[in-house]
């Protein structure tokens, strides 16, 4: 397939950038004491060398009334870092704009976890983080646009390329423009011109620190989808009279909100969401704006992002989880080695979920990602060894391509037919298609490796005798967790995998008893509502999807909504008989009781499979154990470790 | 009320103490890269300087494996001394004593690894903890072995910092815990099955540690009499245990107290809130006392000086952990000690800023002591260089603590309140079931402003007028906050009543009702309660994605099992947007669906507040003819909680 589209050049402003690829402004958590570090610029670094036209670097405040955790835009001390940040970038060809932002009632940020005082247009409060904002004075607005201006050339004063300004999502751009959260009765509120006075004040502070030397372009949303939000008639009208002043260089596009749990949704947008679904409301906008559109929502592959390009509905695509989970995606795509380009599959995890538990980004399947300055550079074996792999799930096949691609000999053996341990399971759970992903991503690794697979074949003592590897990695996972349940042998039980595997015959009315609050549950009571049962979800945690991360829980939860599951919270399982399950309520033991049930399904997580590690007790060997085989948690600490082990040998 | 019993000396193995109060091991979220930093040397100085007996430093890992939070101390590393070092001396230059804890938190891992990843929760056998959802990894018997020298370097290099003393932490289900528990450890070799051997682990522990730090160091165990939950340990069991191991002789003290890290139920007992009686644990420390002959500490809800007072005289134990006790009043001590018991500003177990930071990895605070965690900041207050004229306009927590600051700080205040009592919205906080303590705030603040001098005029709606009338130097405007009534579709045709009314007893609440929450507070929460117990039918139904999402989680953890013993039927994701006669009508805040709550007589709004923001606008308006200083504070700048009023007051009581 030809990416001619998507490598073509692209005037934005006064800058060309080689491509049409580009990485958002995100959130990294790699920055230190609000300026960035030297994991910011080896992240960044690694994205530009691996074909990037463009990176936007993360959101900073350019105010004290912003968020008080961003980089510090509004003091001199951030310049040197953003200046490493552009040579680094620089020197790989490719281009580099700065965010600014201002959060407005968005500001939740704290460093002493008392709450900020978070301004906005008006007192209309934030339904997602509950804020009750303090409303600008005009002092203040005035303030805030000179700290635009000032935060702009410092911009420049740093090598940057362009500014992106803010607008979308909620942000205090977007608050000014809402006329229902902006209900002022200066200039800066009422009609369409007051409401777009902070951003054409704004613009032009900016244009008065960097001329047209730099690119300024702004991100909005084409739709906030959220109940309060900005609509597409809306946003393009801004956008058409914004265009027209002729102040900026481009428009990105994206879509929601940060302001509600529908549309914060739309900030990373899960897996379950379907890919390039923001290219319509950059085409809405392209249409009616005579400068250059980005766009970006789910472009997680190359041919995606071409015909996004091609068919004229946007110039250029975000392409961020896409470059967090392959950074050399640009290159691979651009050399026609589409296979080998490792796709994200929108799980969310490690990227928004680790933002969101104050962790620097990474990747389920790419754990060099937020970790450049430790392992950016993969140094080959000195001596190559022959290495036996124990397990062909994401922790073995990581580990079993890593150590080959370092020049060992690796086989990996895997007792199941098939590859990918439980991500086979997980990919049937509805709208979860694409976590098998992972399994072809990993499978195309190891054959570009090198490594030779063995199917069919359990790992035991006497293979290893006539094996004689070098080295061993346990990687033999987890099976389903059934302890015992009083009254179970009168009662219908199934587990979560034998519904999975559709080897469970549920009857109409289902209780799920679910102790991790993670996938499994939400996805096991999607696909029984979808079939007809009557459902009852009840977690163990405060809340379903507790575990997970936010968009994709909450998205889920609206859909078990609309398909009318049960939910219980707080629920321990106590017991079943032939129709009642027996919960108790995790803090007072009080009986929450089921009555009616017609099946009971498990979903109280797993057991480390260790026949193998028992078995090697008494070996002299070097061994390796990683992932669910040494303590069952998720695919991104399996791969994680797989990596690290093949490091080590 | 003579304090006698509290104030005699102990003796601790080779250690004297010089009262019997002392500060628990807890979390300060004060450390960097896994040493002490100057702000936990600052914060536990503050403590002895007050006039403490003893502190235990919160805990640290006795292993790698043992890292518990990204705020663990790395007790396994030498890195830790220096720190250590100039915390002892710090403590020591006032007389208190310092010990060390010794911790593995075993399957009891919420805080994961460093860089995001889940840690591996090991333990004695595969059996997962439940509030954390982590399945457990078995312990090979190579790696008990480290542990246990783990315990006892650590122990030596506290040792070498000039700690006085080292406390096994085996309570709250931590890893001890677990090797004590029939239920967890389901091990078939030395250290499982029999008692015997479910104890050898501690045993074990307790040799490694002896045999390393000698006699010149006081050696304890910290336990939980009972871990209060469904397969935790029973009493009996944990005063077996104490006698086998005080039969052993190594431990000079046990440390009780209760509750247990792995569930729900268990976990509110780490920091019990404030619907749990004050000196709870003392019965069970009792027990342990008439069963050995060693000093028995104790914790658990000790607020006041009167309290612990009462358990060291009745016998029940030799020493109070006060921790919150102190969190919320450093020299708690020092006034008891000086007869002035009035003085003393009693902790209300709101929960809020000393556990509740901890869980945000913010630093510790205290919602009516914002100087705690912040010494370095606050640490002594300077005198005024020039005493001012100050008018604080509104006596909520804002106004109060700014009023007591200035002056203190030597200028002359007056606060004026509008209504008949000082106290703004804790007037109301306070009228909630199982919240009455927390009325403790304005009996605080009203005698620190009583010493500093504050003169107190109620009844006294202060307008711009009398503010350039007066012409006072500063003025502090901390006016406060009203309910929010945001536009209802319906509302004329439906009886809708917010909060406040209902709490004032204004309201003439139907059989059947919904409460509309939004911020997931006590207000919602205490609702419920408050109209279940009245007999009504109450649903609840809040935008938040778990019910009590803005407080802190012993305490929701607490509520939401009231409300469901109480049949409170709870609906998250929902927003208020319509109401009729008999019908309030939602929208599920992801997919936007109705969902809509039939039969419902009234709608009671528990929707937040707006600030008050009058007089702030008036007197800007007066321009010349006020020339003094403006300081806005609390929920007036904008609605929030008592901590940030409490902390803007403090900042403004300096500022001037």
């Amino acid at each position: 397939m030809a990416l001619d589209h998507l490598f073509s050049p692209l005037q934005v402003g006064p800058v060309e950038i080689r491509n049409r690829i580009f990485s958002t402004a995100h959130m990294t958590m790699l920055a230190r004491e609000r300026k960035p570090t030297d994991e910011l610029v080896a992240y960044h670094e690694a994205r530009a060398r691996g074909g990037a036209g463009l990176v936007i670097v993360e959101s900073a405040s350019v105010h004290w009334s912003g968020n008080p955790i961003l980089i510090k835009l509004y003091s001199d001390d951030c310049i040197p870092g953003y200046a490493r940040i552009a040579e680094a970038v620089h020197g790989h060809g490719c281009k580099m704009f700065i965010q600014m932002g201002h959060q407005g009632r968005e500001n939740i940020g704290s460093q002493d976890g008392a709450l900020p005082v978070a301004y906005a247009p008006s007192v209309a409060p934030n339904e997602r983080f509950h804020v009750m904002p303090r409303v600008l004075s005009r002092d203040m607005i005035a303030d805030i646009v000179g700290a635009y201006g000032a935060a702009a050339a410092r911009a420049m004063k740093a090598g940057a390329d362009g500014i992106e300004l803010s607008a979308s999502q909620g942000y205090l751009l977007s608050q000014f423009l809402n006329p229902r959260v902006n209900q002022r009765d200066d200039d800066y509120g009422g009609s369409l011109e007051n409401r777009l006075r902070l951003h054409r004040e704004i613009i032009a502070a900016v244009r008065g620190s960097v001329g047209r030397e730099l690119v300024v372009g702004m991100r909005i949303s084409g739709d906030e989808l959220e109940h309060d939000g900005l609509t597409p008639v809306e946003s393009l009208e801004a956008a058409m009279l914004l265009d027209n002043d002729g102040g900026l260089d481009y428009f990105n596009v994206i879509t929601g909100s940060s302001t509600g749990l529908a549309g914060s949704v739309h900030i990373v947008p899960p897996m379950a969401i379907e890919a390039g679904y923001g290219a319509p409301y950059a085409a809405a906008i392209r249409k009616k704006v005579s400068v250059p559109i980005f766009v970006a929502g789910r472009i997680n592959q190359p041919q995606i992002a071409d015909n996004i390009v091609a068919s004229g509905q946007a110039d250029m695509c975000g392409m961020t989880r896409a470059m967090i989970c392959d950074p050399d995606m640009g290159n691979k795509a651009k050399a026609g080695r589409l296979d080998d380009v490792r796709a994200c599959i929108a799980c969310n995890q490690a990227c928004i979920g680790h933002m969101w538990s104050g962790f620097p980004v990474s990747c389920i399947q790419n754990p060099v990602t937020g970790r450049e300055t430790m392992y950016g550079t993969i140094e080959p074996a000195a001596t190559p060894r022959k290495v036996m792999v124990a397990g062909g799930g994401p922790g073995g096949m990581k580990a079993a391509a890593m150590a080959a691609q370092r020049g060992h000999q690796v086989t990996l053996y895997e007792k199941e037919s098939r590859l990918g341990g439980q991500a086979l399971l997980a990919q049937m759970l509805p709208g979860r298609t694409e976590f098998g992903g992972i399994v072809t991503n990993l499978e195309r690794e190891m054959e570009l490796a090198g490594v030779e697979v063995i199917k069919n074949t359990e790992v035991t003592a006497a293979l290893i005798a006539a094996q004689t590897p070098d080295a061993i990695v346990i990687a033999t996972g987890a099976s389903v967790r059934r302890p015992p349940i009083e009254g179970a042998e009168e009662a219908h039980v199934v587990d979560a995998w034998q519904v999975i595997r559709d080897e469970a015959n549920v009857s109409q009315r289902v209780v799920i008893a679910d102790w991790r609050c993670d996938w499994v549950g939400l996805g096991l009571a999607e696909k029984l509502a979808r079939d007809g049962c009557a459902v009852t979800l009840a977690v163990n945690g405060n809340m379903a999807g507790q575990s997970i991360q936010q968009y994709v829980r909450d998205r889920w939860v609206g859909e078990l909504h609309k398909l009318g599951v049960t939910i219980i919270t707080y629920a321990r399982l106590g017991g079943v008989d032939a129709d009642t399950v027996y919960l108790e309520h995790t803090t007072s033991g009080q009986p929450i009781l089921c009555e009616g049930v017609d099946t009971l399904v498990t979903a109280l997580g797993h057991e480390p499979v260790t026949g193998l590690e028992r078995e090697l007790s008494g070996y002299g060997g070097e061994v390796h154990m990683i992932g669910d085989c040494l303590s069952p948690r998720t695919a991104e600490e399996a791969v994680l470790e797989g990596f690290k082990a093949a490091l080590a040998i | 009320m003579a304090l006698d019993h509290l104030f005699s000396p102990l003796t601790v193995g080779p250690v004297e103490l010089r009262n019997r109060i002392f500060s628990t091991g807890h979390q300060t979220v004060l450390v960097n890269d896994g040493v002490p930093n100057a702000e936990l040397i600052a914060y536990q100085e503050a403590r002895a300087r007050g006039g403490a007996g003893l502190v235990i430093i919160k805990v640290a890992a006795i292993h790698e494996t043992a890292f518990f939070s990204s705020h663990t101390i790395k007790g396994y590393l030498d890195d830790c001394i220096p720190g250590y070092q100039r915390l002892a001396e710090a403590v020591h230059n006032h007389g208190c004593k310092v010990f060390g804890q010794l911790f593995h938190p075993g399957r009891e891992v919420f805080g994961g690894r460093a860089d995001g990843t889940r840690a591996i929760a090991w333990a004695p056998s595969a059996v997962p903890a439940e509030r954390y959802g982590l399945m457990a990894k078995p312990l090979a018997l190579a790696m008990i072995e480290d542990l246990i020298e783990g315990y006892g370097d650590t122990a030596l290099r506290m040792q070498k910092a000039g700690l006085d003393g080292v406390e096994v932490v085996a309570s709250h289900g931590y890893l001890p815990a677990q090797f004590l528990n029939l239920r967890v450890n389901v091990r078939d070799d030395r250290y499982g099955g029999s008692d015997d051997n479910r104890l050898r682990f501690m045993r074990d522990v307790a040799a490694n540690i002896r045999v390393k730090v000698g006699d010149n160091m006081a050696v304890g165990l910290r336990i939980s009499g009972d871990d209060m939950e469904h397969d935790g340990i029973e009493p009996a069991e944990t005063l077996a245990a104490i006698e086998a191991l005080a039969g052993d002789g190594i431990f000079d003290y046990y440390n009780v107290t209760a509750g247990s890290s792995a569930t729900h139920g268990g976990a509110l007992h780490i920091v019990p809130p404030m619907r749990i009686e004050t000196g709870y644990v003392a019965p069970f420390a009792a027990t342990v006392k008439a069963a050995i002959d060693k000093p028995v500490f104790v914790a658990g809800r000790i607020n006041q000086p009167q309290i612990a007072e009462g358990i060291v005289a009745s016998g029940q134990a030799d020493m109070c952990g006060m921790t919150r006790a102190m969190i919320c009043d450093p020299d708690m001590a020092g006034k008891a000690k000086a007869g002035r018991l009035d003085d003393v500003r009693a902790c209300v177990a709101c929960n809020q800023a000393c556990i509740g930071h901890m869980q945000i990895d913010a630093a510790i605070s205290c919602i009516q002591h914002p100087e705690t965690g912040r010494e370095l900041a606050f640490g002594v207050l300077p005198s005024a260089s020039t005493a001012k004229s100050v008018m604080v306009v509104g006596g909520g927590p804002a106004g109060m603590k700014a009023a007591a600051v200035a002056a203190e700080r030597g200028h002359r205040v007056t606060l004026n309140e509008r209504g008949k009592q000082v106290g703004g919205q804790v007037l109301l906080a306070q009228l909630l079931p199982g919240r009455a303590e927390f009325g403790g705030i304005i009996t605080n603040f009203s005698g620190e402003m009583a010493r500093a001098g504050v003169t107190i005029k109620t009844g006294v709606e202060v307008d711009a007028a009398m503010i350039s009338d007066a012409a006072p130097d500063a003025v502090i405007v901390a006016t406060g906050a009203m309910p929010r009534w945001p536009t209802i579709e319906g509302l004329d045709d439906a009886h809708v009543v917010d909060a406040w009314q209902v709490l004032n007893n204004e309201a003439n609440v139907g059989g059947s009702v919904v409460i509309a929450d939004w911020l997931g507070d006590w207000i919602g929460l205490g609702l419920a309660e408050q109209l279940a117990l009245a007999g009504h039918r109450v649903r609840y139904a809040t935008t938040q994605r778990m019910v009590g999402e803005g407080v802190q989680s012993f305490i929701r953890d607490q509520a939401i099992a009231e409300l469901t013993g109480l049949g409170v039927e709870m609906t998250t994701y929902a927003r208020l947007y319509g109401v009729d006669a008999d019908t309030a009508y939602f929208m599920q805040t992801t997919s936007g669906d109705p969902i809509v709550m039939a039969d419902t007589e009234t709608v009671v709004l528990a929707l937040g507040h707006h600030s008050d923001g009058d007089l702030e606008a008036d007197l800007a308006n007066l321009g010349a003819d006020y020339d003094g200083e403006v300081h806005v504070i609390g929920d007036c700048v904008t609605p929030r909680t008592v901590e940030e009023a409490v902390l803007e007051g403090l900042e403004a009581g300096v500022a001037i």
